[in-house]
């Protein structure tokens, strides 16, 4: 046989193919998506079996773990378990009421290097109201912006163990009290009560259950220069009968240029210039003072304040250029009228 | 995989349908089986068209997924290979021009290893060449030259005569 022979038979051996076919593209098609789903869920299936499998590992070998470890002696529930930071900063630390006396939703919160105030009121200026201050490490309480006359009639008396640590009511009436405790080792803090029932119980559940977060950032409903500059001040202001106001201050430790950020002023005057995303309304004020504005989103106005070193040319410049970059990496994270919102 | 592909695909098919059938058929001889290695390879182009519709030569990557599917059904279990049908098959008539032969070489081809009857099938009814069959099979060059060199030598042993070609020249 040669291979001129095996090509005519091979055709004619091809010749005889069937005519009629049930071969279909459509059915291959749905045969094939058939497929792709099947190794899909098989896909699926083998993630959620593998998941089950490690999560099922993990808990029996922590049960097991747990089985053999020594037991762990714990300290005694008065023992002071924070460590207070030498300066607040608000990029850094996040201080916050565990518990308040209820209708006391209106607050204030003012952070610096030395310490952090947090105000709760039923309405400003007037009514029930529960202050706390918490100094930092080796820091003081400062006095108290009450009226000293009435401040010299406190009479003084021995409070509970807070933190492990002994503490000192300053009364003033029965529903007027400050209570001085340790919130941490070194670190005094202070609960002032007025016109609440109980005074001195509600200060010292207050400032028992107090919370200073140190390595967590305060949440904050917008983000700005990256990487974050260190912050110098925090005030906030949250009402809810009219709006959220916040401003902060950027520097380098107190050292260089600063800029203040203010948030939900009403309204940009005309704008006249363009930085990052935003059109800016910008103002020289006075010395090394601008003032730059802009619409955030619909509900939230900005102004950008430069706080230069000096009024010098040399301290203005970098001072513009920060409040510029806080300006163009400047975005709404949250809404400022929701706490809950803000990151 | 989006419209205008799946659309590209059937069209794709339509056309090259008719010679994917007379291959399978050369390499099943069997009309059913044949259905079945195209149907199954109709399957494994759609899974892969995005790949196949940007080939150069899609007769040949279609060509390709066929023998290899081919080869890889012979691989498998005969429960795989086997289809139970409750019909006895009928007698196939048998065209062409020499019937007497075309049935001996069906029969020697069926006795063939599949990687033989494969690369004979390839070089001689598709008219490849060694490389291109090399490619096909997914084997080297050299391989399809041994493959060849004994698939020819066995059908020379079963069909000792060159009659066919002989009557047909005498013709």
């Amino acid at each position: 046989m040669n291979e001129t022979t095996l090509r005519q038979l091979l055709h004619g051996v091809a010749a005889e193919t069937p005519r009629g076919t049930e071969v279909d593209s459509y059915t291959a098609a749905e045969t094939a998506r058939q497929q792709q789903r099947r190794r899909r869920q098989l896909v699926l299936a083998g993630a959620a079996a593998l998941v089950l499998l490690v999560t099922t590992a993990s808990v029996v070998l922590a049960l097991v773990t747990d089985r053999r470890a020594a037991p762990v002696t714990t300290p005694p529930p008065s023992a002071p378990t924070s460590v207070a930071p030498t300066a607040f900063d608000p990029a850094r630390s996040w201080v916050r009421p565990g518990w308040l006396p209820a209708g006391l939703d209106q607050w204030e919160l003012e952070q610096e290097a030395q310490g952090a105030r947090y105000t709760a009121t039923a309405e400003p200026g007037s009514g029930p109201k529960v202050a706390v201050y918490v100094a930092a490490r080796g820091g003081r309480i400062p006095d108290q912006p009450s009226d000293p006359a009435v401040r010299g009639t406190d009479t003084e008396v021995a409070g509970p163990l807070i933190n492990g640590a002994e503490s000192t009511f300053r009364v003033r009436s029965t529903d007027s009290v400050e209570l001085l405790f340790g919130w941490a080792p070194g670190a005094p803090g202070s609960v002032d009560v007025e016109g609440v029932a109980n005074a001195k119980d509600v200060a010292v559940r207050v400032a028992r259950e107090f919370r200073v977060l140190v390595g967590t950032p305060t949440p904050l409903p917008f983000a700005s220069i990256r990487p974050k500059v260190p912050l110098t001040r925090l005030d906030i202001t949250h009402n809810e009968a009219t709006s959220t106001m916040r401003v902060m201050y950027l520097g380098k430790n107190g050292v260089g240029p600063g800029v203040e950020i203010d948030l939900n002023r009403n309204g940009v005057p005309p704008t006249t210039d363009r930085i990052g995303p935003y059109a800016v309304a910008e103002q020289h004020v006075s010395g090394g003072e601008y003032h730059y504005m802009f619409q955030a989103d619909p509900d939230t106005t900005v102004q950008v304040v430069t706080r230069p070193e000096s009024t010098g040319p040399e301290a203005v410049a970098p001072a513009i250029e920060l409040a510029e970059r806080a300006i163009a990496e400047f975005r709404m994270v949250g809404d400022v009228r929701d706490p809950s919102s803000w990151k | 995989m989006v419209d205008h592909q799946d659309e590209e695909y059937h069209e794709y098919v339509r056309s090259a349908l008719p010679a994917l059938r007379r291959l399978a058929y050369v390499l099943c001889q069997d009309g059913h089986r044949a259905d079945d290695l195209v149907q199954g390879t109709l399957v494994k182009l759609y899974l892969s068209w995005s790949k196949a519709r940007m080939a150069d030569n899609r007769a040949a990557y279609a060509r390709t997924v066929l023998v290899r599917t081919f080869l890889g059904e012979r691989r498998t279990g005969w429960a795989r290979r086997v289809v139970l049908v409750d019909r006895v098959p009928e007698n196939v008539p048998i065209p062409g021009p020499d019937p007497a032969a075309t049935l001996a070489l069906r029969a020697a081809l069926a006795n063939l290893p599949v990687k033989q009857r494969a690369t004979l099938v390839l070089r001689y009814y598709a008219d490849l060449s060694v490389d291109e069959t090399a490619e096909a099979l997914g084997v080297p060059a050299n391989t399809v030259k041994s493959h060849t060199a004994r698939g020819l030598a066995a059908l020379r042993s079963a069909l000792p005569e060159e009659a066919p070609a002989r009557n047909r020249s005498a013709r």
